[in-house]
């Protein structure tokens, strides 16, 4: 005879389970804090994680993988005499014409001159990196403003004496005050602060950008200091092609120039972003996939802690069991009812944890200063997995259930 | 109503011995019967109990319920026999905890795969006296309470048979009698009554008593305060 099922009674038994759920509230709440936390941990990992490669991808973006930046070093062979700290200046003016000239994918370009000064503006002061750039540096860069405006060619031509700060320097020396169009001492210098640069934290290359001042190119070399060298040369080549042959050709061609010869090391060094971009989106995939596997595993024992409650359940309500198969339940009734009310607390558990998961990823990554990232397909499979993770620990008991032998389970006391 | 024949349950222990629990019971009992098993403890008379219930399949022999043989029913459908023929009441009544008085009684006919009478539950309750205890908690009832709601529970399908364990084990010997009075009324009506005991009191209220020893039928015989009656039932 096959098993036949009757609608109508699991409906009754759905609402008797409801009432029963309400009834043995304490075991009730701890399945649906089980069920919460082990979705909340993976949804909260997984998100953290993401978080974490989000921001490896914003770094990329802001400095993309088709900049060059070329360092001006002194080689080896040179710096045995150097030592006491005499200013590199193999990189010239003629270079980065002969550069910009040459290369032929080169879309944006701008000469870097950089030295530590002092700052001061009312009664504050500080030692900051100075930066001299060109207007096409915070494109170069994707670096927006947060107060105030740019400075452009024109004042480049006229070494105008004008300053962008970064965030943090902003905030160091003037407080909570705006600095836009307020007066800025560097190395006694007087300058005018066009503008304040939004907030960056760390870079990709470690350096702290918030904490730097830029100023016109032409301004820092001539009226800061005097010099007619620079220190790198960022290049943002158009198409991205083959990173490593447009080195090699920039490397090449500054040899030439320099006239080194064969044996002789560079006195330059040509860098681009990708080799530290795959160390770190490879380290940030690491944890992505590690914190899967973890956020996977809080599942299991969520679902495990669902078995267990479950199980106890089964093993308290033996006597009921009993009673019920002797009133009339089928072992399919018995099953349907055991596992209905598992299955009721775990997705309220559930449901719950995706809350639950918003709230502790909204919190790590204002802790962690990682952008707050929610994946909906991540939390969704989340909840997916869970629900069918507890269905299969519920069912257990509940099948253990059904196949109680009435009379057994009636003797149970 | 019932008829076995040659009836024999032996249980397996955990070290694979048999234990002979049921050696050849044979008796037929008649619609609106009042009959009692009586035997010494380990006789076997929750197990011819059990199988009469429908909880149990015999080792051996045939069980006719109603006129059908169900000693070789499904699980399934000696649930649902169990379910629309047979009223169970326990010793330890076994009513749900935390749950009240009608809806215990109301847990048959969660299972007959049609609609839940409420009104019915409550009449039954207002039968067995307890019409203002229905949506008491059944903790809160006392033993005797507790017994006649699981004998109200019995009802809930409208049985005919019921089938009782010691249904006055754990009660007093106040409590005791009326829910035998309440067994007694039922008999009346026309049910059918099996009760399992072991004291002689409470087989008085019946009008026939089958003696088991030793998972033999030691004895059948009318009870001499109803002898006639009930063969004037079975005769009807
Ligand atoms: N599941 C079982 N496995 C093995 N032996 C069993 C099992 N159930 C009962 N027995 C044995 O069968 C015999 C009859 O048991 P049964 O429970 O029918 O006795 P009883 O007459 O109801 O006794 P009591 O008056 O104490 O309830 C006993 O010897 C008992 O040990
Ligand atoms: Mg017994």
């Amino acid at each position: 005879m096959a098993v036949e099922v009757s609608w109508v009674t699991w409906r009754h038994l759905a609402a008797g389970g409801l009432r029963q759920i309400w009834r043995f509230r304490l075991r009730s709440t701890l399945v649906i804090l089980c069920a919460a936390l082990g979705v909340a941990g993976a949804v909260t990992s997984v998100n953290y994680a993401s978080g974490g490669r989000a921001q490896v991808l914003e770094k990329i973006r802001r400095l993309g993988t088709n900049v060059i930046v070329i360092n001006a070093e002194q080689s080896r062979a040179v710096a045995g005499r150097a030592r006491t700290g005499r200013i590199v200046t193999t990189l010239q003016e003629g270079d980065y014409q002969a550069l910009r000239r040459e290369v032929a994918a080169v879309l944006r370009s701008s000469a870097v001159i950089a030295a530590s000064l002092r700052l001061k503006a009312g009664f504050s002061s500080k030692v900051s990196p100075v930066l001299g750039v060109e207007p096409d540096f915070f494109r170069i860069k994707s670096w927006p403003l947060e107060a105030g405006g740019y400075f452009h060619d024109e004042d480049l031509k006229r070494s105008a004496r004008v300053a962008l700060l970064g965030h943090g320097v902003a905030r160091d020396l003037y407080g909570g005050e705006s600095p836009v169009g307020q007066r800025l001492f560097i190395n006694r210098v007087p300058f005018e602060v066009a503008g304040v640069l939004a907030e960056r934290g760390q870079g990709i290359d470690a350096t702290n950008e918030d904490q730097q001042v830029l100023v016109p190119l032409t301004t820092a070399m001539r009226r800061l200091l005097n010099v007619d060298h620079y220190s790198s040369i960022l290049l943002e080549l158009g198409e991205v092609g083959d990173m490593a042959r447009d080195s090699a050709e920039i490397a090449e061609l500054l040899r030439v120039r320099h006239r080194i010869p064969e044996f002789r090391p560079d006195d330059f060094k040509v860098g681009n972003q990708a080799e530290l971009i795959r160390t770190q989106l490879a380290a940030a995939n690491r944890l992505g996939f590690l914190v899967r596997w973890i956020g996977l595993s809080g599942l299991v024992v969520a679902g495990l802690g669902v078995l267990a409650i479950a199980w106890i359940a089964v093993r308290d309500r033996t006597t009921e069991i009993g009673t019920r198969r002797a009133l009339g339940a089928t072992a399919p009734d018995v099953f349907f009812q055991f596992a209905f009310e598992a299955m009721v607390l775990a997705t309220i558990g559930a449901g719950l944890g995706l809350g639950l998961g918003w709230i502790a990823s909204r919190i790590t990554a204002h802790q962690a200063a990682l952008p707050f990232i929610f994946e909906t397909g991540n939390a969704v499979l989340a909840l997916g997995m869970a629900l069918v993770l507890n269905l299969v620990f519920a069912s257990w008991p509940a099948l253990r259930a059904a196949r109680l032998d009435p009379i057994h389970a009636l003797k149970h006391e | 109503m019932i008829e076995v024949s040659h009836l024999v349950k032996t249980y397996t222990r955990g070290d694979g011995t048999p234990v002979p629990a049921l050696k050849d019971i044979s008796f037929t009992i008649g619609r609106g019967e009042f009959v009692t098993i009586r035997g010494a403890s380990g006789s076997g008379k929750s197990s011819l109990l059990n199988i009469l219930g429908c909880l149990d399949t015999p080792t051996s022999g045939s069980y006719r319920l109603d006129g059908e043989d169900v000693s070789h029913y499904s699980d399934e459908r000696r649930s649902h026999t169990r379910n629309r023929k047979i009223g169970f009441v326990f010793q330890s009544f076994n009513l749900l905890p935390r749950t009240t008085a009608a809806e215990n009684v109301e847990i048959p006919a969660l299972y007959t795969g049609g609609a839940v009478d409420r009104g019915r539950a409550l009449a039954i309750l207002g039968q067995v006296g307890l019409g203002d205890r229905a949506e008491h908690y059944v903790t809160e009832l006392s033993g005797g309470e507790q017994q006649r709601v699981a004998i109200a529970r019995a009802l809930m399908n409208d049985p005919p048979l019921l089938l009782a364990d010691e249904p006055t084990g754990n009660l007093d010997s106040a409590a005791g009698e009326s829910v035998m009075q309440l067994l007694t009324d039922l008999h009346r009506e026309g049910r059918t009554i099996v009760l399992v005991t072991h004291d002689e009191g409470v087989a008085a209220y019946a009008e026939r008593e089958i003696m088991i020893r030793d998972g033999l039928v030691a004895a059948d015989r009318p009870q001499p305060g109803h002898a006639g009656s009930g063969a004037a039932r079975r005769q009807a």
